[in-house]
């Protein structure tokens, strides 16, 4: 059987983030921590198979972030790892949970509430400077991004380039119809287009994410 | 596959967080079950990620996708990403060019396509082409003419045959032409399959020729000057040739003006708001630090723009930078 831990399943980063960083506006009041037993406890409430519950695990997690980051989070994947942090001390504790996944979505949304009034209170704080607009900060100007974005273009097959750059040719409304023109001439339906599209897209966002760390 | 059902303003007013709550969990609960829902979402994520960097949102959507979309360091990477791309499909002339042909694939017959294919290969696939046009048009002329040349005689003979009594002779010269006439229609099939070959062949050739030889764009392009005049007579003028499609303004800076990004406003000069673009950025140019933007030449007519640069502090304070004048003139 595959073993499971921690760190494995969150990664170094994310397991540095928690205990290092604390979350966007959240009180520091987290006395309690994960403990290996704890997350064994959690895998075990997810599946039986522990390979099958790692892979739930990482599934509830990726979930739990795009939460966090659809809603406005400022640290989705911090966010996303307190959620889980909190619902395997509930089960650490004894308390029988049947659903976990839609338990940990419960949790997710009450800490949620907890961000958004932390932020409402630093907003305040700040004397009304607009929500976020206060931590837009990216290091990385477009320019190298697109230099990047050229060099990773040709790991593309030419024909999934070709796809890619018709794709998100046009504006709004000529947008569309290069798609339906595109998923016409393909003859494959719109939205595997777009499933190819936006697969192709990530990829794309990966390579450039790798180039620009070199 | 199955087509999903997706109703992608629904999406829209989710992600900008303008869904009642109850709505938001419905969307997120049938995203975290369903997959391919959950792709659909963040594909539609994508596209309205793009259209804030192209500046298609309402000021209202504006607004809202930068107090959500720019909270967090992963999202912003998202929106850098659609700014390098965008940038980038619309500096590719193969992309416009293909889209084009996308467009116009079905209203044109391969015929056409060839002839303007032609007018645009390099010499090597012009000529390989020509000849392979050449073959198909022999072919096809000389089995028409065969063709009908052979009819012509049979139906001369049989006319004979009934104006006059049957003789064994004029029976076999019948037997030996309708023996020609099948063995020209072996000949018919048999040039038919190779006209076919020829076809595909010659939009082999022409796929090849998109590749090698993408036509260009044409852009309109204006450098603009920090301090220029606004007197009509002394303002630069955009000229926008038949056929251009993207305008391209540089719009120079001055020593001082160091602010990250910069948000462009294009007015018609009686004040009408033609086309803002939010979060540019500048870069060094031959003549200088320029803010570069591009926008479709189907905004534009002929006279008098006002362009307002505005510049983006650390502190994300909006100041104004200056004002550009230009006219346009549309060929």
């Amino acid at each position: 059987m595959q073993e499971v831990s921690m760190m494995e399943k969150r990664g170094e980063a994310g397991a540095e983030n928690i205990s290092s960083r604390s979350l966007a506006s959240e009180p520091l009041r987290r006395k309690w921590t994960l403990t290996q037993q704890a997350f064994d406890r959690l895998l075990a409430s997810l599946n039986e198979n522990r390979d099958r519950a790692g892979e739930k695990y990482q599934e509830l997690r990726g979930n739990l972030i795009k939460f966090f980051e659809w809603r406005g989070g400022t640290y989705p994947e911090d966010h996303a790892d307190e959620t889980i942090n909190r619902l395997a001390r509930k089960i650490d504790q004894g308390e029988e949970i049947r659903d976990p996944s839609s338990y940990a979505f419960g949790v997710a949304r009450m800490l949620l509430l907890e961000i958004l009034k932390g932020q409402e209170r630093e907003r305040l704080a700040l004397n009304e400077l607009p929500l976020a607009h206060a931590t837009v900060d990216d290091p990385a100007e477009p320019e190298p991004r697109l230099e990047c974005l050229k060099q990773c273009l040709p790991g593309l097959s030419p024909e999934n380039r070709e796809l890619i750059m018709q794709y998100y040719q046009g504006e709004k409304g000529v947008k569309i119809e290069n798609r339906k023109k595109l998923s016409e001439r393909l003859q494959v339906p719109l939205n595997t287009l777009r499933m190819r599209a936006l697969r192709l897209r990530e990829k794309l966002e990966t390579c450039v994410e790798d180039c620009l760390k070199k | 596959m199955e087509q999903i059902s997706l109703d992608e303003k629904l999406v829209v007013r989710y992600l900008l967080g303008r869904l009642p709550e109850e709505e938001q969990l419905q969307l997120e609960e049938r995203a975290f079950s369903d997959r391919e829902y959950m792709q659909n979402v963040e594909a539609v994520e994508r596209d309205l990620i793009d259209e804030y960097v192209r500046g298609e949102l309402s000021d209202f959507e504006r607004e809202q996708f930068e107090k959500l979309f720019l909270a967090s360091p992963e999202r912003r990477r998202k929106v850098e990403f659609a700014r390098a791309l965008t940038n980038l499909v619309s500096e590719t002339p193969l992309a416009e060019r293909a889209a084009r042909s996308v467009i116009r694939q079905d209203a044109i017959s391969w015929w056409d396509s060839f002839l303007a294919r032609l007018h645009g290969s390099g010499l090597v696939l012009k000529f390989s082409m020509a000849a392979a046009a050449l073959i198909v048009a022999l072919g096809v002329f000389w089995l028409m003419t065969e063709t009908i040349r052979l009819r012509a005689q049979l139906a001369q003979l049989q006319a004979q045959q009934q104006s006059q009594p049957r003789d064994a002779g004029k029976s076999a010269q019948e037997e030996d032409l309708r023996r020609q006439l099948g063995e020209q229609q072996q000949r018919n099939e048999e040039l038919a399959r190779q006209l076919q070959s020829e076809q595909q062949r010659l939009a082999q050739l022409q796929k090849e020729s998109a590749r090698s030889s993408p036509s260009r764009p044409i852009i309109a392009s204006l450098m603009l000057f920090p301090g220029l005049s606004r007197s009509p007579a002394d303002r630069p003028a955009l000229i926008v040739p038949r056929g251009a499609e993207q305008a391209r303004l540089q719009i120079g800076l001055e020593k001082g003006d160091d602010y990250q990004r910069f948000n462009v406003e294009l007015r018609t000069a009686g004040g009408e708001a033609v086309r803002n673009q939010n979060n540019l950025t500048a870069r060094a140019t031959r003549a200088g630090r320029s803010v570069v933007w591009s926008l479709p030449v189907s905004l534009l007519s002929t006279g008098e723009y006002e362009l307002t640069l505005k510049g983006i502090t650390d502190k994300k304070e909006i100041e104004d930078i200056g004002y550009y004048y230009f006219s346009v003139l549309k060929k």
